[in-house]
């Protein structure tokens, strides 16, 4: 099998750090004002203006069932376009720290244990092992149910048609 | 015995009053002689006369033609003349009895007679004629003699009176003087023999008084006036009076000549060892004196000292508050470099987000090169070589920044310490000051001190001056005492007392040398004296280390 490399943006979040995939990633920002969403699901921290478009910013500790924590310097925006049931969003992933983008060559990477984890396996791909420690590949797309995919479009096109 | 002196002084006493008693009475006698009958007598004989010569014989003469009448004529009144002031004279003298009666009969005759003198005068008065000389002599047979007759006869009697008057008076003394002689001569005995009785009884009181002879009494008096107490008295016989005063006077001479020459012994031999004490006691002075000079240098030395003292302390007084200002200088200094540090933190804060931003461009470039796939490649390694420049300036940015928080730590604790450091120095600057004060106080007290040695210096010389002069006193008083010594050796003593003085005379030639000794001792001394504290319990209380 011929040995591919697939560029990751690494970020930290906690003390673990996760990679997702560059090709899902537009841009990284700093932490804008975040603009709170009445009535929104908790791991929405708000909408950020983005050079005129509106876009949708989770929270991913509480995403991830981690807890909150004030920003930092280092906190950071990473704004991803997935494909939720068949439409494509654009939001943006507020995470602790970012840190490189690097390639990982995928035979490196490695199931994830099914037992004895912490974060739900739904959207991890897989973990590839760095020095002495894990990176976690982040499956995006697998961390919004249809619903939250939905109220995330829906409240972007909602500020959108208000603007 | 008194009685008998009493007795025998009256006896005299009445000798003497009976006798000048019957003495005055004889006066008294003679007086009455001489004033009642002596001058009667010659007044009465002078009548008598002028009759007898002046008229009787002065007409006796005219008769005969042997005068003149007018030489008669004087003759007659001169007596007269006579005869009236012998008459008065008489009348004032003491007539009494038998002659009381005369004189009056001569008074009646009297004026008879001057009478008849009177007309005889009237007839001689007439002229010397015949007529009138027989007229006269007429008269002078017939008128004039049976006249003048009875008075003159009359003055016989007063005289013949006066004389028995006179005789009875003489008689009268002569019994008087009989009487007397025998009261006299039987009185006089009877005070001979009192006065013997007297006698007796005096001189026997006399020589039981003197309680022996005289004459033996004399001689001892002589012999102890002579200086000779050696005589020796009969013990078995009594001593009375004044022979047992003059026993008891020789033997108590004896005992305090003997007395007082131990006593002189006794001075010569204090005031010897008075001198060399005294001499002792001058040399002592001297060192004293010596001693007080060393403490009176010393104390100098000490006073420059403290002089020096109080130099250093306000010297070292104004370093400090030097020191002080230099620290409130450098503390600011130090405010200043942490406000510097500051402000570097502040600037390396600046280049800290510059970089992280730069990193996060990087990042977002390397995004864009991985997207872009091969295409990208190149970019996205010089992207990644960014993000690692941006990523060391961070770090070493928080270095920096790490770095100068613990230099502005440093440099606060650093500025904290000089704050604490400066209340510090000022103390230690009071303290100084204090010290130089003391030291000042000190310097004050040390001149004190040194006046006060001078003075007490100046007390000791005085004391061996006065030392000095008790020596040279007490040398005197040796010499007095010896000279006293030889006054006394006038007095001869017997055995028993000579042996007693010499007794004590060894005892004090044992005893002079010592001193002598003694003294030259000191003498040879150069330090003082040595004092001998002796071991008392009280120093066993005190340890050693």
């Amino acid at each position: 099998m011929e040995t591919s490399l697939t560029s990751y943006l690494t970020f930290k979040l906690g003390d673990e750090t996760f990679a997702a995939n560059v090709s899902k990633v537009i841009e990284i920002l700093e932490i804008p004002k975040i603009t709170r969403v009445p009535r929104s699901p908790d791991f929405m921290r708000g909408v950020v203006n983005l050079r005129g478009n509106v876009l949708s910013v989770v929270d991913s500790r509480i995403k991830f069932g981690l807890p909150v924590t004030e920003d930092t310097v280092n906190t950071c925006i990473i704004v991803m376009n997935i494909s939720l049931e068949g439409q494509d969003i654009t939001l943006g992933l507020i995470v602790d720290a970012v840190k490189e983008v690097r390639n990982i060559a995928t035979d490196s990477i490695q199931p994830l244990p099914e037992i004895g984890s912490k974060f739900d396996a739904k959207f991890i791909e897989g973990m590839v092992k760095d020095d002495n420690q894990f990176i976690m590949l982040l499956n995006v797309a697998a961390l919004f149910s249809a619903q939250e995919a939905d109220i995330l479009s829906h409240v972007s096109e909602t500020v959108e048609q208000v603007n | 015995m008194v009685i008998l002196i009493a007795i025998t002084s009256a006896v005299s006493l009445f000798i003497g009053l009976y006798g000048v008693n019957n003495l005055k009475t004889v006066n008294d006698g003679m007086t009455t002689m001489y004033y009642d009958r002596v001058l009667p007598l010659k007044q009465l004989k002078a009548v008598s006369d002028a009759y007898a010569i002046n008229i009787v014989d002065a007409t006796h003469k005219v008769r005969n033609g042997n005068i003149s009448w007018s030489e008669a004529i004087r003759s007659y009144e001169t007596a007269a003349k006579e005869v009236e002031e012998n008459l008065n004279a008489y009348a004032a003298s003491k007539i009494e009895g038998e002659e009381v009666r005369v004189f009056n009969e001569a008074k009646n005759l009297k004026s008879k007679s001057d009478e008849a003198v009177n007309q005889m005068l009237d007839l001689l008065r007439q002229g010397q004629d015949t007529a009138t000389r027989h007229k006269l002599e007429a008269f002078i047979v017939n008128e004039m003699y049976p006249n003048i007759d009875p008075f003159t006869s009359k003055i016989s009697e007063l005289i013949e009176l006066q004389l028995g008057y006179a005789k009875t008076l003489n008689e009268y003394g002569d019994v008087l003087y009989a009487d007397t002689r025998v009261i006299t001569y039987g009185i006089t005995f009877v005070g001979i023999v009192l006065a013997g009785v007297v006698a007796f009884f005096i001189t026997k009181s006399i020589i039981g008084e003197l309680g022996g002879e005289p004459s033996e009494i004399k001689l001892i008096a002589e012999e102890i006036a002579n200086g000779n107490l050696t005589l020796k008295f009969d013990t078995q016989r009594k001593r009375v009076g004044i022979y047992g005063a003059i026993v008891q006077l020789s033997e108590q001479l004896k005992t305090i000549i003997a007395k007082i020459m131990e006593g002189a012994e006794g001075v010569t031999s204090a005031s010897l060892q008075m001198s060399s004490t005294s001499q002792q006691m001058s040399q002592g002075s001297q060192e004293q004196a010596a001693s007080a000079e060393e403490i009176s240098s010393s104390m100098e030395q000490m006073v420059s000292n403290i002089q020096q003292n109080t130099d250093n302390a306000q010297q070292t007084e104004k370093i400090a508050i030097k020191a002080a200002d230099d620290i409130k200088e450098g503390n600011s200094a130090v405010t200043q470099a942490v406000d510097s540090l500051k402000k570097i933190a502040e600037k390396i804060g600046i280049i800290g987000e510059i970089a992280r931003q730069t990193n996060l461009l990087a990042l977002n470039a390397a995004v864009e090169a991985a997207r872009a796939g091969e295409h990208g490649k190149g970019f996205a390694v010089v992207a990644a070589e960014v993000r690692k420049l941006a990523e060391r300036s961070q770090v070493a940015a928080e270095e920096i920044n790490a770095l100068s928080s613990s230099s502005v730590t440093i440099a606060d604790k650093s500025g904290r310490l000089l704050e604490q450091i400066v209340p510090n120095i000022q103390n230690t600057a009071k303290l100084v000051q204090e010290i130089a004060a003391s030291s000042t106080e000190q310097n004050s007290g040390a001149t004190q001190i040194n006046n006060a040695i001078q003075q007490f210096n100046q007390v000791i010389q005085q004391n061996a001056a006065g030392a000095e002069e008790i020596a040279s006193s007490s040398e005197e008083l040796s010499a007095q005492a010896e000279s006293l010594k030889d006054s006394v050796s006038f007095f001869k003593l017997d055995d028993e007392h000579e042996k007693s003085v010499h007794k004590t005379k060894k005892k004090q030639a044992v005893n002079r040398p010592a001193f002598k000794s003694a003294a030259v001792h000191s003498n040879g001394k150069k330090n003082g004296i040595a004092l001998d504290m002796g071991h008392d319990t009280k120093d066993t209380d005190f340890e050693k280390y």
